[in-house]
C-alpha cells in the first residue's frame, strides 16, 4: 500500500487555511535503491549513525527510507575535481549520498537529476554533507526530471568552524518537485549559501522547505531565490532563519524575487525569522509580481519586444543563480543545459 | 538643411497629471548634433522619455515625425527598431542577464544577427574606444556597475546598435573628468562611424567640449525659449539660465 | 512619583491595578452551557433571532478545536471563566449618574477628562455592560449614531444590526468567534451616514474589573458612502492571579469612497488572555486604516484583517507590540486583495524583552482577479536581551501576474555604537537604550493621537528601566 507521509513542515506553523504548514506526498509501497554510481561506496555500517543529519524534508522521509532499506552511500570525492552524480532513476527509486569534507578540503559536486520521459514513478534523492573545519563544499544541482518522474530532493548539512557550504540549484521544467534543505551551522563562522533559480510551468508543483539553523557565534547564511512562474505552476517556498540562543554575531538573509507571468499560477512565500539571541542580524526581502515596467521599458528601448524581453527575464532567473557556481566545469555543465532549453539557439 | 530625421511640433506632455511640456517644437536633420539645455525641472528628460515612449508620459497634443513616420503611434521597441536610441540617465539593473546577451539580443532584434564569435569581435573593437575591459560582457547587465561603468555600457550599446538618432539623457552627469572624456570619445566615434544624429540633453557643458555642435536649444518651463549655435553654450556657461527663467 | 493620569496608558501601573470591590447585581455561574446562554438572553431581553443565534454558536463552540498554531492557552480554563457579569447600574449619559466606585475607576483612567478635551463621543464598558455613553450634540445632529450594542439591537437600527452582525466574523471561523457569538455582551454600534465626516474621534473604553471573568463586547461600525470616521478603542483590567479572558469582535464596514481609521491601545493586565477578532471589508475607492498598539495581556492572538473588496480600495496597517516578562503576544494582520488596483501598506514593529515572546504573524493574499494589486509589508523586530524570543511568520499567496508585492522583514538589536554615541553626549546607558527603543517605535507613535503617543513613549521608557545587566 502506498504511504502518505508529511514532509517540508513549517516550524512553527501558521494559519491552516493558507495550506503552507506542510506537504503530503504519497510514496510507493516499495522503492528501489539506485545502483551505485562510479566512485560511490556504501557507508560502513559502523558509520551509519554518523550520518544521522536532519534534512529539510524531515523525519518521516528518513523513517520511510530506513524502512525501505535504502542505505547511505559515501562518495569518494577526494579531490577538487568536479564529482558528477547522475542517478539513473527508474520507476520508484531512491538514493542517499553522504559526503564528508575533511578538514581544510574543498569538494566540488554536481548532481544532474533528470530522467527520460518513459520513466514513471517517484524518485527520492538525498544528500547528507558534513563540512568539517575550514572545508568548502560546492554543491551544484540541476533538477529537471522528465514528465513522469515526481522528484523529492532532500539535503541535510552540518557545517563546522569556518567551513562553507555553497549550494546552487537550478530548477527547470519537468514534473512535480519537493525540495528540502537544512543546514545546521554548528561551528563558529560557519557559512551556508543557497542560490536558487527556478522556471516552472505546465501545472507543475514545486514545494520547498529551506532551514538555516544558526547554533554558533558569527555563523552566516544566505538564501537567494529568483524565479519565473507561468501556466498553472504552483510554488510554495518556505525559508526559515532560526537564530538559536548562543549564536551571537550571526547573520542571516533571505531574498526572493519571483516573476509571475500569467494569472494561472499560485505563488506562496513563507519566509520565517525566528530569534532567541540578541546580537544577530536577520533580514528578508521579497518582490513578487510582474516585471518592473522600468526594466521592460529599458529592454524595449533597445528594440527587444515585450515577449522576447519576458523570455530573457525568465531565463535570467536561472542564470542569476548559476552565476554563483564557483567551479568552472560545473558552471559550463549548467549553462549548457540552460542554453539547451532556449528555443532559438 | 539635410534630410529631416525628427520633427517635433507643438508637443504637450503630462506626467502624473502635471503639465511638463507645453508646446515644444524641434527639428533635427540627418547627421546633426543638437543640444538641449535648461534648468532642472524644465522638462528636458521628459522630452527624451516621451520620444522613446515611456508609458507614464502622456502626450496631450502635438505631433512627432521620425523618418517620415508618426513616432507617437509606435511601441517602444518599434521606435528602437526604426532607429531611435536613448542613453538612460540611470540604466536599470537586470540581474541574470549578461551584458553580451542583452546587446546580442538587441542587435538581433534590429535585424543584425551575429554569431557569438563575430559579436565578441565587434564588441571588443568598440570597447577599446571606451577603454572598457571585454570581461564586462560577461557581467550581469548594470548589476554592481559604478556610475561611470553604466554610462560606458550605454555608449557601447549606442556604438553596437548604430541608430539613426541617439538621445543622450544627462550622460555626463555624476561622472569624473576622465569618464566624461571617455564617454565623449565614444560619442565622437558614433558621429564619425555612423554619421547619425544626436540630441544631447544636458545641464552642464563638459561633454560638449570635444564634440561638434550644430544647434543649441534652451528649454524652460516646457518650451524652447532660446536657440542658437555653439556660442549659446558659452553664454550659458557664463551667465547661467537666470534670464530664461525670468523670461 | 505623583500619580500621572492618562487616557488609556499610564506609567504608573497602580492606576490600572486598583481593584474595585465586585458589587454586581448579576454574576452568572462559571462555565458554559445552554442554561447559562439562555440566562444571558433573558437578562438582556434578546430578540428571538439572537436567542437562537447564541445557542447555535454554543453548539459550534463545543465542536470546534482550539487553534493548533499559536501560543499555548492551557492556562485558560473555560469551565471557570464567568461569561457574564452585570454591574449594578444601568447605562448613564452623564458621569454624575454613574455609581461612585465605577466613576472613580474611569476618572483614574482619565476617560471623562479626555472626553472633555478631545473626543466627540465616549462609551465606557465596565465588565459586561456599558455604564456610560454620550455623544457630542453636534455629531448627533449630523445623524451619526453611536450607541451601546443592546440598544442598537432593539432600536431604530435593529434591521441594519441584524443584517451585519457576525457576517464578517462568522462564528464558524474559529472557536473563539463561536464563543463570542454565544456569550457576547456590550460593545458599541456606530453608523455614520452618507457623506458625513466626523472630525473628532469617537472612543470606546473597555474595563474588565471582575475576577475570573470574560469580556465579550461587540463593536459594529458602518461608515456609509463618502463618510469619514476615526474610532479609538482602549482596554485595561486590574491584575488578578486568576486568568481573565477577552474575546471581543470588531466588524467594520467601509462603504464606497468612505474612510475609517481604527486605533487601539491595548493594555490589559498580564493575566489576560486576549483572543480578539477584528475584520474590515472595504468597498470601492474606500480606505481602511488600522493603528494598533499591544502592550498588555498574558497571551494575545490579534490579527486585524481587511478584505479589499472594491476596486481602488486601500488599507494601511501600523502596529507595535511590546512583549515583556511572562507575555506571549502573537500579533499581526491579514489582508485579502480582491478588487482591482487595491493597495495595502503594512508596518509592524515588535520588541521582546525580559523573557517575553513576540510573534509577528501576517498574511497577504492576492486573488487571481485582483489586477494591479500593490502591497508593501515591512516587519521590524528588536531584541533587547537574549532571554526573550521574537519570531516573524509572514505568508504571501499571490495569484495574479499584474501585482507588485514587496515584503521586508528584519531583526536586530540595539547597536552598541548608537548607545556609545548617545552616552558620549551625556545620556545614561539606560536612557540611551530607552531613547533608541522609542526611536524604533517612532513611526507608530506618529500615527497615534498625540496624547497616546506621549503615553506610549512613557510606557516604553518605563519598560526599559532596569533592563540593563
Amino acid at each position: 500500500m502506498a504511504e502518505n507521509i508529511m514532509i517540508n513542515s513549517l516550524v512553527p506553523p501558521t494559519w491552516n487555511r493558507l495550506k503552507v504548514n506542510e506537504a503530503f506526498v504519497e510514496l510507493p509501497e516499495k522503492i528501489n535503491m539506485i545502483s551505485q554510481d562510479e566512485g560511490v561506496v556504501p557507508a560502513d555500517d559502523a558509520g551509519a549513525d554518523a550520518w544521522n543529519i536532519e534534512t529539510g524534508c524531515g523525519d518521516e522521509l528518513s523513517a520511510y527510507l530506513n524502512a525501505q532499506g535504502i542505505k547511505p552511500l559515501t562518495a569518494a570525492a577526494n579531490s577538487e575535481e568536479l564529482f558528477v552524480v547522475k542517478p539513473a532513476f527508474t520507476a520508484d527509486s531512491a538514493q542517499v549520498l553522504c559526503f564528508d569534507a575533511t578538514e581544510g578540503k574543498t569538494l566540488n559536486i554536481l548532481t544532474d537529476l533528470s530522467s527520460g520521459d518513459d520513466v514513471q514513478g517517484t524518485g527520492v534523492f538525498r544528500i547528507l554533507i558534513r563540512a568539517r573545519e575550514n572545508s568548502v563544499v560546492n554543491l551544484t544541482q540541476i533538477l529537471r526530471p522528465g514528465k513522469g518522474l515526481r522528484l523529492i530532493n532532500d539535503i541535510g548539512t552540518q557545517v563546522s568552524d569556518k567551513a562553507k557550504v555553497n549550494l546552487v540549484q537550478v530548477f527547470t521544467g519537468g514534473s512535480d518537485i519537493y525540495a528540502g534543505y537544512r543546514s545546521e551551522l554548528s561551528g563558529e563562522d560557519a557559512f551556508a549559501d543557497c542560490r536558487i533559480g527556478l522556471v516552472r510551468g505546465e501545472n507543475e508543483t514545486l514545494d520547498m522547505n529551506y532551514v538555516m539553523k544558526h547554533l554558533a557565534p558569527r555563523s552566516k547564511s544566505e538564501i537567494n531565490v529568483s524565479g519565473a512562474l507561468s501556466n498553472g505552476a504552483k510554488k510554495t517556498f518556505r525559508g526559515t532563519i532560526d537564530f538559536v540562543r548562543g549564536c551571537a554575531g550571526a547573520e542571516g538573509a533571505e531574498n526572493e524575487s519571483i516573476l509571475i507571468l500569467d494569472d494561472t499560477v499560485i505563488n506562496k512565500t513563507v519566509p520565517l525569522i525566528l530569534c532567541t539571541e540578541e546580537n544577530v542580524a536577520g533580514s528578508h526581502g521579497a518582490s513578487i509580481g510582474k516585471p518592473a515596467e522600468e526594466m521592460l521599458y529599458y529592454m524595449m528601448s533597445r528594440g527587444i519586444d515585450r515577449k522576447r524581453a519576458l523570455e530573457i527575464l525568465e531565463r535570467a532567473s536561472l542564470t542569476a543563480a548559476a552565476a554563483h557556481i564557483e567551479n568552472a566545469d560545473a558552471l559550463e555543465y549548467v549553462m549548457n543545459i540552460i542554453d539547451e532549453n532556449r528555443e532559438d539557439d | 538643411m539635410s534630410q529631416e530625421i525628427l520633427k517635433v511640433e507643438n508637443l504637450c506632455v503630462k506626467v502624473l497629471e502635471k503639465d511638463i511640456l507645453k508646446g515644444l517644437d524641434l527639428t533635427i536633420g540627418e547627421g546633426e548634433t543638437h543640444v538641449i539645455m535648461g534648468p532642472n525641472g524644465a522638462g528636458k528628460s521628459t522630452l527624451g522619455n516621451t520620444l522613446m515612449g515611456k508609458s507614464e508620459y502622456e502626450v496631450t497634443s502635438g505631433n512627432v515625425t521620425f523618418l517620415g513616420e508618426d513616432l507617437l503611434s509606435m511601441e517602444v521597441h518599434e521606435r528602437a527598431r526604426k532607429g531611435l536610441f536613448m542613453s538612460f540617465q540611470n540604466p536599470i539593473e537586470v540581474p541574470g542577464v549578461r551584458l553580451s546577451e542583452f546587446i546580442r539580443n538587441s542587435c538581433e532584434a534590429m535585424g543584425n544577427k551575429m554569431s557569438l564569435w563575430n559579436f565578441k569581435k565587434a564588441a571588443a573593437v568598440q570597447m577599446k574606444v571606451l577603454n572598457m575591459d571585454p570581461a564586462y560582457l560577461d557581467r550581469e547587465l548594470n548589476v554592481g556597475f559604478s556610475g561611470g561603468e553604466k554610462k560606458k555600457a550605454e555608449i557601447l550599446q549606442l556604438l553596437m546598435l548604430k541608430p539613426r538618432l541617439a538621445i543622450l539623457d544627462e550622460t555626463d552627469s555624476g561622472l569624473d573628468v576622465d569618464a566624461v572624456r571617455t564617454v565623449s570619445e565614444g560619442v565622437k566615434a558614433y558621429q564619425e562611424q555612423v554619421g547619425g544624429s544626436l540630441l544631447i540633453i544636458t545641464h552642464s557643458t563638459r561633454i560638449l567640449e570635444s564634440l561638434s555642435v550644430d544647434k543649441v536649444h534652451v528649454v524652460a518651463d516646457g518650451k524652447i525659449v532660446a536657440e542658437g549655435d555653439r556660442s549659446l553654450v558659452d553664454e550659458i556657461n557664463e551667465n547661467g539660465f537666470e534670464k530664461y527663467i525670468r523670461a | 512619583m505623583s500619580e500621572e493620569k492618562t487616557f488609556v496608558e499610564d506609567i504608573n501601573r497602580s492606576i490600572y491595578d486598583v481593584i474595585d470591590k465586585e458589587n454586581n447585581a448579576t454574576r452568572l455561574k462559571e462555565g458554559l452551557n445552554e442554561d447559562i446562554i439562555r440566562q444571558i438572553s433573558d437578562e438582556k431581553d434578546d430578540p428571538d433571532w439572537m436567542r437562537e443565534f447564541r445557542l447555535k454558536c454554543l453548539k459550534l463552540y463545543n465542536e470546534l478545536q482550539v487553534p493548533q498554531w499559536g501560543p499555548g492557552i492551557e492556562g485558560l480554563d473555560m469551565d471557570h471563566i464567568s461569561t457574564y457579569v452585570r454591574p449594578k447600574t444601568d447605562m448613564k449619559n452623564t458621569w454624575d449618574d454613574v455609581p461612585e466606585d465605577i466613576k472613580n475607576t474611569f476618572e483614574r483612567l482619565g476617560i471623562p477628562e479626555a472626553e472633555r478635551a478631545s473626543l466627540a463621543g465616549v462609551g465606557a464598558q465596565y465588565d459586561s455592560e456599558l455604564v456610560y455613553h454620550n455623544v457630542m450634540k453636534e455629531v448627533e445632529e449630523q445623524g451619526v449614531v453611536y450607541t451601546d450594542f443592546e440598544s442598537a439591537l432593539k432600536g431604530e437600527y435593529s434591521d441594519m444590526v441584524r443584517e451585519h452582525f457576525m457576517k464578517l466574523l462568522v462564528p464558524r471561523d474559529h472557536k473563539f468567534n463561536a464563543l463570542h457569538g454565544a456569550v457576547w455582551s456590550g460593545g458599541s454600534f456606530v453608523y455614520v451616514p452618507k457623506g458625513v465626516k466626523v472630525s473628532i474621534p469617537l472612543q470606546s473604553y473597555f474595563r474588565l474589573n471582575a475576577k475570573g471573568a470574560g469580556q465579550f463586547e461587540h463593536t459594529l461600525i458602518i461608515v456609509d458612502e463618502g463618510a469619514d470616521l476615526h474610532f479609538i478603542e482602549g482596554c485595561s483590567a486590574p491584575k488578578y492571579n486568576v486568568a481573565n479572558l477577552h474575546s471581543g469582535c470588531v466588524e467594520l464596514f467601509v462603504s464606497k469612497n468612505a474612510r475609517l481609521r481604527y486605533s487601539t491601545i491595548e493594555n490589559w493586565s498580564k493575566n489576560m488572555y486576549n483572543l480578539n477578532s477584528k475584520r474590515a471589508i472595504v468597498e470601492e475607492n474606500a480606505r481602511m486604516e488600522w493603528v494598533s498598539g499591544s502592550f498588555g495581556s498574558h497571551t494575545s492572538y490579534l490579527y486585524p484583517s481587511t478584505i479589499l473588496k472594491g476596486d481602488n480600495s486601500t488599507m494601511e496597517y501600523t502596529g507595535i507590540t511590546f512583549a515583556g516578562e511572562g507575555q506571549d503576544l502573537d500579533t499581526g494582520m491579514k489582508v485579502v486583495h480582491v478588487g482591482r488596483n487595491t493597495s495595502s501598506v503594512v508596518n509592524t514593529k515588535s520588541i521582546a524583552k525580559s523573557g517575553g515572546v513576540s510573534t509577528t504573524r501576517t498574511s497577504v493574499q492576492v486573488m487571481s482577479g485582483a489586477k494591479g494589486a500593490k502591497s508593501v509589508v515591512s516587519c521590524e523586530s528588536l531584541m533587547v536581551d537574549n532571554i526573550s524570543r521574537s519570531d516573524t511568520i509572514p505568508v504571501m499567496d499571490i495569484r495574479t501576474d499584474d501585482a507588485d508585492i514587496g515584503h521586508e522583514a528584519s531583526i536586530g538589536s540595539i547597536s552598541d555604537d548608537a548607545v556609545f554615541y548617545l552616552m558620549s553626549r551625556g545620556l545614561s546607558e539606560e536612557d540611551a537604550r530607552a531613547l533608541i527603543v522609542s526611536g524604533f517605535a517612532d513611526n507608530v507613535s506618529r500615527e497615534l493621537p498625540m496624547e497616546y503617543a506621549a503615553e506610549m513613549n512613557n510606557l516604553i521608557r518605563l519598560e526599559m528601566k532596569g533592563s540593563i545587566g
